[in-house]
């Protein structure tokens, strides 16, 4: 009894976070839905988008919504690996002698907001990676354990390249989703400023904690797959291959070079997530589908073919899709 | 699993099976049908039992094929029921882990159950009810037009024709090609009646088929089967080697049996064998009574032969044979009285003489054997016969039956050292005259000299390639096969 409870609450839970972002953001239900499948399923977020489409306000108050601590490290170009991991700082103790002391960064924090973090230098970009995989940071000879759940949210500005660094493609492997945050509609967009005329306070409230997605996360992770829907999970990410025999033709037209591993694993993880949060016991097709494109539009990089022919990457993707069976 | 899943699913089983009955009937009556229309409309009526039976036929295949590739497996009735009820994998996730026992499991397994709570099989087959239909449809049209399309009127000009015998006309090649083997028989060695006699044979048939009376294939057949016959009547008549070697073979002595076996393969070689074979095996311990017994039993042999071959005297084989049957008797009659050396002298020499004449006598019948099969093939050639069409000519009397040593199991075979490491079977322990060394030596001692002599005149070319096997076989039999 007690575990159906705990299903039967797993919903629950979705729901006020949902009813509780919605205080504070306008629209963008699908951005929400993903970003909240992902913390469950244990993954980091790329939100892209333009400046002012509320990435950032979005992912502070979801830090607010689940009550977890929260840090938000702006990157900049003179940003140092130090500065966000931590770094040993002398200091004199009590009776005046020197000793070395391990001062955290703003890294340590259970929901982490990377803003910008393509302005980073790829040396600081790549501080984050240990973090990310492994949710543990190394300084020095020591190595820290981060607090479970560990999340990191990053944000990205599709225009103003200049200055940028692009994030490697084993950096952005360990983004479970790329989202892309699109300008509002023009109801949202009324809704917005309505909304912030009134106030530009954030009001969400905390309505789940840590311990609460440690155990929807265990929940989510015993949702039956049958074998068929995990070959069609399999058979997506291998069609995105282009040096493989037997893949489609659009692969082969459109594709550079296909996506990692670690695209299957999201794709069945998120599924899971996604059934359970829309009331189902099992994954279906239409998780997958509906997950493809934001697991693996970071993960895929089109040829110049597809550029010339005005191809996105979503395009291909969908392309992939009705592709495979 | 589940209640109503489980209803479902038996439900759906009958229903597929029926499904895939209906199908096999329904392409069973179609196939049937179309062949029966088709009857109908060519021949003016349908043979029922040929339609009947393929009709099963089809039925049997098309609904085992169907069954064999859509079996209602219990996955293929829950992927049919998500499909049919858009349930988004719920059956399948319930089949897949009907053994599991999780709480996320078990309620996905409640839930799915719930919601197949009084579905209708309506709903899971209306989709595909238009398809389901198509092949019972067509057969009830096909079944109507069977019965509305009239069928075919037939008249005299449809009967077909019977099959006639088509009409010949010889070609010049034709012609050309039977003068030719007139003109190869005129030149042959052949026995000059028998020659004489195939020539008018040939020259009739080409008159006849050239005068300008009509005849059909079938007639010219009739005529060439005739010539055919004729030829080998021909050869049978001037060919005395099948009755000569017929009555021989009816004496016990293995000798004479080897020496009717030459004879009857028309084989010179193995009749000078056979009659060295006669002339070599005689003991050391012989005496001259013996010599003249074994003289005179073998001219016995010969003469009853002979005189029950019912052969002209002037063939030269029956003249070479009763030379050497007169020869013997003479051996025979003077045996005591004359030395034994001088015995030996004397059957060396009828031997070596019944050697040249009886091998002469068979090359000139081998001759006449093989220019007389050249008439045949070469009519056969001609006139695009075909063998089997051929009648046979056979003289009841033409097969000899010669059952050499080693093959009657009541044999009991000569021990001997012999020449070899096989066992000779066959007088190896005999004692022979060896002219050479003037002393009787046993007879296993010469054969390997024996074959050795007879090899190296096959590769010399005096004897000739195609003996060479038959040669090693008869060799093979007084060694019992082992060399």
């Amino acid at each position: 009894m007690e575990n159906i409870e705990r299903v039967k609450g797993f919903n629950q839970a979705i729901e006020r976070v949902k009813a509780e972002l919605s205080k504070d953001v306008v629209g963008q239900d699908e951005i929400i839905e993903n970003v909240i499948i992902s913390i469950i399923a244990g993954g980091n977020v790329l939100l892209e988008g333009v400046p002012g489409v509320g990435k950032t306000r979005l992912v502070r108050s979801l830090g607010r919504v689940l009550a977890l601590p929260f840090s938000r490290i702006q990157f900049t170009p003179d940003l140092m690996p130090s500065d966000v991991t931590g770094t040993d700082v002398i200091e004199k103790d009590e009776n005046g002698n020197l000793k070395n002391v391990f001062r955290k960064g703003p890294i340590f924090a259970n929901l982490v907001l990377a803003d910008e973090i393509n302005r980073a230098t790829p040396k600081t970009q790549s501080s984050m990676l240990e973090v990310m995989q492994e949710h543990k940071v190394t300084v020095g000879n020591n190595t820290y354990n981060l607090e479970e759940p560990f999340f990191v949210l990053a944000t990205e500005n599709p225009i103003e390249q200049d200055g940028t660094y692009p994030l490697p493609e084993a950096q952005m492997d360990r983004f479970i989703f790329k989202l892309v945050v699109d300008f509002p509609k023009r109801k949202e967009l009324v809704d917005i400023v309505k909304m912030t005329q009134k106030t530009m306070a954030e009001t969400a409230e905390a309505v789940v904690d840590g311990k609460t997605i440690l155990e929807m996360r265990e929940l989510a992770s015993t949702v039956p797959v049958i074998d068929e829907i995990l070959d069609y999970a399999i058979d997506l990410v291998t069609n995105t291959h282009p040096e493989l025999d037997g893949v489609p033709e659009a692969t082969k037209k459109y594709v550079k070079y296909g996506a990692s591993p670690r695209a299957a694993q999201a794709l069945i993880t998120c599924a899971k997530v996604r059934a359970l949060m829309h009331g189902n016991y099992n994954v279906s097709y239409e998780d997958i589908n509906a997950l493809a494109v934001p697991v693996l539009r970071h993960r895929i990089k089109v040829n110049y073919t597809a550029i010339n022919e005005h191809l996105s990457v979503e395009d291909v993707i969908k392309m992939l899709i009705k592709a495979t069976k | 699993m589940g209640k109503n899943f489980l209803d479902l699913k038996r439900k759906i089983f009958c229903i597929m099976v029926a499904k895939t009955i209906i199908f096999g009937l329904s392409v069973g009556a179609i196939i049937g049908l179309t062949v029966a229309l088709v009857q109908r409309l060519t021949l003016g009526k349908a043979d029922l039992l040929l339609c009947v039976l393929i009709g099963l036929g089809a039925m049997v295949i098309s609904g085992g094929a169907l069954l064999l590739l859509d079996f209602p497996s219990e996955k293929k009735i829950a992927k049919k029921i998500d499909e049919g009820l858009s349930l988004n994998e719920k059956v399948q996730t319930l089949v897949a882990f009907k053994a599991e026992d999780g709480t996320i499991v078990k309620m996905q397994r409640e839930s799915t159950n719930e919601l197949l709570n009084g579905v209708g099989l309506k709903q899971l087959f209306k989709k595909r009810m238009l398809l389901n239909l198509v092949a019972p449809l067509l057969a009830i049209a096909m079944m109507v037009l069977v019965i509305i399309v009239p069928p075919k009127e037939i008249t005299s000009t449809d009967v077909p024709p019977p099959i006639t015998d088509p009409d010949f006309d010889i070609t010049k090649i034709q012609i050309q090609e039977l003068e030719e083997l007139i003109e190869y028989v005129k030149e042959s060695g052949m026995d000059e009646s028998a020659r004489a006699l195939t020539v008018t044979q040939l020259e009739g048939l080409l008159a006849a088929l050239k005068s300008e009376e009509k005849i059909t294939v079938g007639q010219m057949k009739e005529k060439v089967y005739g010539v055919i016959l004729e030829v080998r009547k021909i050869l049978d008549n001037v060919n005395s080697s099948d009755d000569i070697s017929f009555e021989i073979n009816k004496s016990k002595d293995k000798k004479l049996l080897r020496l009717a076996l030459a004879i009857q393969g028309l084989n010179g070689i193995s009749a000078e064998l056979a009659l060295d074979e006669m002339r070599l095996t005689l003991p050391d311990t012989i005496s001259k009574s013996e010599i003249s017994n074994l003289s005179s039993a073998y001219s016995k042999a010969i003469k009853d032969a002979l005189a029950a071959s019912g052969t002209k005297d002037s063939d030269i084989l029956y003249l070479s044979l009763l030379q050497l049957a007169n020869k013997l008797e003479d051996i025979g009659a003077k045996a005591t009285e004359t030395a034994m050396i001088d015995l030996q002298s004397d059957l060396r020499i009828i031997f070596e003489d019944a050697r040249i004449n009886v091998g002469t006598a068979l090359n000139i019948q081998l001759n006449n054997s093989e220019i007389a099969e050249t008439v045949v093939d070469t009519l056969i050639d001609i006139f695009g016969l075909s063998l089997g069409e051929i009648p046979e000519y056979e003289d009841e009397d033409f097969f000899v039956s010669v059952e050499l040593p080693g093959e009657n199991p009541d044999d009991k075979p000569t021990q001997g050292g012999g020449a070899g490491d096989g066992e000779m079977l066959y007088g190896s322990k005999d004692k022979i005259y060896d002219p050479v060394t003037g002393e009787f030596v046993e007879y296993g001692t010469l054969i390997d000299a024996y074959l050795a002599a007879l090899t190296e005149q096959v590769q010399d070319g005096r004897v000739p390639m195609e003996l060479e096997e038959f040669i090693s076989d008869y060799f093979a039999t007084l060694y019992g096969g082992s060399k």
